[in-house]
């Protein structure tokens, strides 16, 4: 499957290409943070600390009216005064309202997000590929069932759908524990890390309607090539022929589709935590909900954030789905007939 | 209608393939909408009728145009398209009523080979699973056996062993098609449909690929369904033919018989317009047919090839010409080949007549 | 100018059309790819000439390099294509630039937009898939009247390219995408494109002409192309393939409406083809195009009857006869080199496949005259020498990596 070629491709495409090289730097950037967390984040995410609260970023001050209540000659009077909150180096990306360090926050929702979304990528190609091969390869009644259901399922937005799950099932998160802490190599980390199942599921319930179709229209026009001809005349049954030479000759699709569903499920958790959905507090869409309040205040930073950080691991996911594409699709018969 | 069959008359032992009334008809998919309105689909009849035999140790030829149904008779003969009627005995047993483990038996006695070498190959497999892909599925051999049977079959279609580990692309079309030629051998069958295996080629690996199909037949004692639209190479390699024409067989007989003396109008006409690589006698005008191929969703009533044919008279819109016999395994289904039917008293048709005389000038 | 198996190096006056050293290579990643080497050859008035070789020979490069149809990464990069016509020959014979030769001009030195501006008028194109030639999504009509017009602007105003887009600005373009189906055709232009299709024999061409492309068969498509292609009125077509894709009656149709149109008009068609049958029957002078080269050239008796080149001869044995039944096929063993620039070395690049292939083949021939009244030429030793056993090349010379 992955022949040296393919290996060409992808290096002379990586080299012509700079958008290759950013998507590649912003994804195994991202995928070291979330690995790491433990190592990178400098305080516990989940460490309040009241008196640090909505520092804002290195670089920038911050001026806020306080209002302080005194008991004056028996009288209650408001003093209102201008103070300026400076930024503290121990909190590079300031805090959040109840001073949390924001880019402890960021480096723990990198888990998430990645978790979720590969997870959930994975769990819609599992449920997805399959059906989508069988009813293409097989077409009849099948088919034509299953891509109704499909057509419907594609019609409601994946959110209501999601929303609408989780409402029927609730939420459920299991605690992981972190390999690291328990090694006992970061002791001031929290020492689990909360895998939104429900969101997982229903994500990849959402969405294994696009590798469905996707897959089924690369079955559907690899079932009439010769080769498949070949091995029925040769006796192969048709679960080994959608195994030996459908699913090979669809997979360059299948994992371009993927990288781009990678992006979207980061985003639909996102947004699921926002909602409250998610059953863990440690998000970037989970921060935003969080945040989204004091932006009229003021503290831009406690929302935006874990916005750009979305942004930059979607662009990044992107570009290397572009770059998969790019070097994969050019296609082995378009370049047939080497002399 | 008579089965060609029957008029052909078996002579010696019996055929290796035999096909009686086949027939394959292609329904539309009918969208939801229709399938609620009730609509009913229409069929192409891409072979409608069609009986021949093959003796074991003969080549076969199909000939016709695009679209006559060469290719569904292939597959549908080797069951790898449902037929929609008829009978085909492969020695002796019905193909029609072969149960799984019969038909997987069947797989190794009969293969096949396709005309476009480039889709014919798995592009992600190299050529050595290629061709042992068939041993693999039978289970026969193991890995290390199986190489070393892969390397043989390589080296016997002239290929070279040491590129066994090399994938498809890197290859020619001619070496593609040895490729696909050693995959159908390896199971070691006795039976091979050739579709149009050198249409794509060049002239000369054209030839080569002839040359090798000969040498293999001898050696192996092959039997060919020989599928062709180049008559000159259905001429080279055939010891009979078959003429098709809109899903049903025209004429068949030994190849000599039939290039010398065609007894069917189309056969004649197919004849005619090849041009000849000589420089003698030029000619100012191929002698052709005017007017294309019907379609073979509503075939013309009665005789199908009334609306070009050069010969046709009224009597041949009305019924539809049995196979005649025309000599020893010979038929032709052409009333021409009956002296005392009515087609001889009835009216020729007019334009078909006089746009034969003018060529291609309608 | 190296005319070969010409007596004289002059241009003669009934050549239409007369081709030297022409040299167009491909620069692609792979390397430099010599997809035509140094071609020379002549289309006289009235004739078909045949260009024959097997995939990858360089055919249709050829016919594009005619009409300066070679697009990137492809360049024509050295030649002269001469082309006859005395009106442009009197209006450049002055222009240093411009290669001027009595009535001809080469077209390689007149300025870009002219040399446009004779597609269609003084060239026509015909190719092998008529399917991808038209727009599925206008009628066939619409198309040959849209060659119509070009032709009247272009008559009307021989020189300018701007006649030939008059007409059809912005404006005309936004309508057309308002009210749909109204083409910018002319009434006359469609009148014409009706007459047309008849005399290519469509049946009833007043109804047909309404028709999309996907309503015609191939063959028919095919007459359409060449009514297409009538309709400048050129003086040259050329026709790549034209009957590759059809079948045998349909195809045997075609040829004889070829023949047909070319004597009707006195045109002079290159007719491109890797059928040595289709030659036979059609061509007076024939091109055997090898590796990028024309390895054997000369009147169709010469060329077929008494061949020197062994390529030509291994064509030749490769076909199966239709009258003669069942000898041994002599196929030329192993493939078409892939004509990088780099892999393609200083020799005959026939050598590696050639059965008689000597060592004076190791040195890369020229063209050699072989009867010069049948302006028989050949690029092989042969031509001037027997073959000679005693100096073949060993059988591995080339490494055996001949299949
Ligand atoms: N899967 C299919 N569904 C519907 N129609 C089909 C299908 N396959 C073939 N046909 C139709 O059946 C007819 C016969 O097709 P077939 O491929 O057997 O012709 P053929 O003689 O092999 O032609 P060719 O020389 O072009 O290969 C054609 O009209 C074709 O359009
Ligand atoms: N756009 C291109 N880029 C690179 N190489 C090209 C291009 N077009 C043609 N070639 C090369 O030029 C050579 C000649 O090609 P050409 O199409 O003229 O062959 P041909 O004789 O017409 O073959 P065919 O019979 O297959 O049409 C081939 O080796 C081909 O690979
Ligand atoms: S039966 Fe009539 S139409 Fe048919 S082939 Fe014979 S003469 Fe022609
Ligand atoms: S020059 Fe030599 S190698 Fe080339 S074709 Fe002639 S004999 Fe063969
Ligand atoms: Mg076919
Ligand atoms: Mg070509």
């Amino acid at each position: 499957m992955v022949s040296a070629r393919v290996i060409r491709n992808l290096k002379k495409e990586f080299r012509n290409s700079a958008l290759a090289k950013i998507g590649l730097l912003l994804v195994v950037g991202i995928l070291f943070t979330a690995a790491f967390a433990p190592f990178i984040a400098p305080h516990d995410p989940t460490e309040q600390q009241l008196d640090q609260s909505e520092l804002p970023p290195l670089g920038f001050s911050e001026t806020t009216e306080r209002t302080t209540s005194q008991m004056v000659d028996g009288e209650i009077q408001t003093v209102t005064e201008t103070v300026e909150i400076t930024p503290d180096a121990a909190h590079p990306l300031g805090t959040d309202s109840l001073g949390r360090d924001m880019l402890s926050r960021i480096v723990y929702g990198a888990r998430t997000s990645l978790v979720v979304g590969v997870l959930g990528t994975l769990l819609a190609a599992f449920v997805g590929v399959p059906v989508g091969l069988f009813a293409g390869y097989h077409r009849g009644n099948v088919d034509d069932l299953l891509m109704r259901i499909a057509d419907v399922s594609l019609a409601f937005p994946s959110l209501v759908l999601a929303v609408a799950l989780i409402g029927l099932w609730g939420r459920a998160a299991v605690n992981v524990p972190d390999p690291f802490v328990v090694a006992g190599f970061a002791s001031d980390m929290p020492e689990s890390f909360v895998l939104p199942i429900t969101v997982v599921i229903v994500v990849g319930l959402v969405n294994w309607v696009w590798f469905a179709r996707v897959a089924r229209g690369e079955a559907l026009s690899l079932r009439g090539q010769e080769y498949v001809k070949a091995s029925r005349a040769l006796g192969a049954d048709d679960t080994s022929i959608i195994w030996n030479h459908v699913l090979p000759n669809a997979i360059t699709p299948i994992i371009v589709l993927a990288t781009v569903q990678v992006a979207a499920i980061i985003l639909l958790e996102s947004s699921l935590s926002f909602l409250g959905f998610s059953g863990t507090t440690l998000s970037w869409g989970f921060d935003i909900a969080q945040g989204r309040d004091y932006i009229s205040s003021g503290q831009w930073w406690i929302a935006s954030l874990p916005g750009l950080a979305i942004m930059f691991s979607v662009i990044g996911i992107n570009l290397l789905g572009d770059w998969l594409r790019d070097s994969l699709d050019p296609g082995i018969e378009g370049e047939g007939g080497a002399a | 209608m008579s089965d060609a069959s029957e008029g052909a008359g078996v002579s010696g032992s019996d055929p290796l393939l035999s096909v009686e009334g086949l027939r394959k008809y292609y329904a539309d998919d009918l969208s939801l909408i229709d399938r609620v309105l009730g609509a009913e689909a229409e069929s192409v009849k891409a072979v409608d009728g069609v009986s021949f035999d093959v003796a074991e140790g003969e080549t076969l030829g199909l000939v016709g145009e695009s679209g006559c149904g060469k290719s569904t008779t292939g597959e549908t003969v080797l069951r790898l398209r449902e037929a929609t009627e008829g009978r085909i005995a492969f020695d002796g047993e019905d193909l029609l009523e072969m149960t799984d483990a019969e038909l997987t038996e069947f797989r190794k006695r009969a293969q096949i080979v396709f005309q476009d070498p480039f889709s014919s190959l798995d592009p992600r497999m190299t050529a050595g699973d290629i061709v042992t892909e068939g041993l693999r599925i039978h289970g026969i051999s193991d890995r290390a056996e199986r190489r070393e049977t892969a390397r043989d079959l390589l080296d016997r279609v002239g290929l070279s062993a040491d590129q066994i580990d090399r994938y498809p692309h890197e290859f020619s079309g001619g070496q593609r098609q040895r490729i696909g030629i050693a995959r159908a051998l390896a199971v070691d069958p006795e039976f091979i449909v050739l579709d149009e295996p050198v249409s794509a080629l060049d002239v000369s690996v054209q030839a080569q690929i002839l040359n090798l199909l000969d040498d293999l037949q001898e050696e192996f004692g092959l039997t060919y369904l020989f599928i062709a639209h180049n008559l000159s190479v259905v001429r080279h390699i055939c010891d009979r033919v078959a003429v098709m024409y809109l899903g049903e067989i025209v004429e068949t007989g030994p190849v000599d018989e039939i290039f010398a003396d065609p007894a069917h109008p189309y056969t004649e006409a197919l004849l005619s317009s090849v041009p000849r690589v000589t420089t003698e006698d030029r000619e100012a005008e191929f002698a052709t047919l005017h007017g294309d191929v019907p379609s073979p969703r509503n075939p013309p009533a009665g005789c199908r090839f009334h609306t070009r044919c050069p010969e046709a008279r009224a009597a041949c819109r009305e019924s539809s010409p049995p196979a005649y016999d025309v000599g020893e395994r010979r038929s032709a289904t052409c009333f021409r080949a009956d002296a005392g039917h009515s087609y001889w008293e009835s009216e020729p048709i007019e334009e078909n007549a006089r746009s034969a005389g003018e060529g291609a000038d309608d | 100018m190296s005319r070969g198996v010409r007596a004289d190096s002059a241009l003669r006056s009934d050549d239409v059309l007369s081709v030297s050293d022409l040299s167009t290579r491909f620069f692609t990643e792979e390397g430099q790819i010599n997809a035509v080497e140094s071609v020379s050859f002549d289309l006289r008035d009235n004739e078909i000439l045949g260009i024959v070789g097997e995939s990858g020979s360089g055919k249709s490069v050829t016919a594009l390099s005619l009409i300066d149809l070679v697009e990137s990464p492809g360049r024509i990069t050295e030649g002269e294509v001469w082309y006859r016509n005395p009106g442009l020959a009197e209006e450049f014979r002055a222009a240093d630039a411009v290669g001027v030769d009595g009535d001809h001009v080469d077209l390689r030195t007149v300025p870009p937009r002219l040399r446009r501006s004779l597609r269609g008028p003084s060239f026509s194109t015909i190719f092998q898939d008529p399917m991808s030639s038209f727009n599925p999504s206008i009628t066939v009509g619409e198309q040959i009247a849209e060659a119509v017009e070009v032709q009247r602007r272009a008559k009307a105003n021989p020189r300018s390219t701007r006649s030939r887009t008059q007409g059809y600005g912005l404006g005309q373009y936004l309508l057309d995408g308002i009210v749909p189906g109204r083409g910018y055709a002319s009434e006359e232009s469609t009148e014409r494109a009706i007459e047309l299709l008849e005399q290519v024999g469509i049946p009833d061409p007043a109804e047909r002409v309404d028709e999309y492309p996907g309503e015609f068969s191939g063959g028919m498509l095919q007459r359409a192309m060449i009514a297409q292609a009538l309709a400048g009125e050129p003086d040259v077509l050329i026709a790549d393939e034209p009957t590759t894709a059809l079948d045998v009656t349909i195809q045997a149709q075609i040829l004889n409406l070829l023949r047909e149109v070319q004597e009707e008009r006195g045109m002079s068609i290159v007719l491109i083809t890797h059928d040595l049958g289709v030659i036979a029957e059609m061509c007076d002078r024939v091109c055997v195009m090898y590796a990028g080269e024309v390895v054997e050239r000369g009147t169709l008796d010469a060329v077929f009857d008494d061949s020197v080149h062994p390529y030509t001869e291994g064509l030749l044995g490769s076909i199966p006869d239709l009258e003669d039944p069942r000898p041994r096929l002599q196929p030329i063993e192993g493939n078409v080199p892939g004509l990088v620039d780099a892999d393609m070395g200083d020799r005959c690049y026939f050598a590696d496949r050639c059965p008689k292939a000597m060592e004076s083949c190791l040195e890369k021939p020229t063209e050699r005259v072989v009867d010069a009244d049948a302006e028989h030429g050949a690029k092989c030793v042969l031509a001037d020498r027997p073959y000679d056993p005693s100096e073949a090349l060993p059988e591995d010379h080339f490494g055996g990596e001949a299949e």
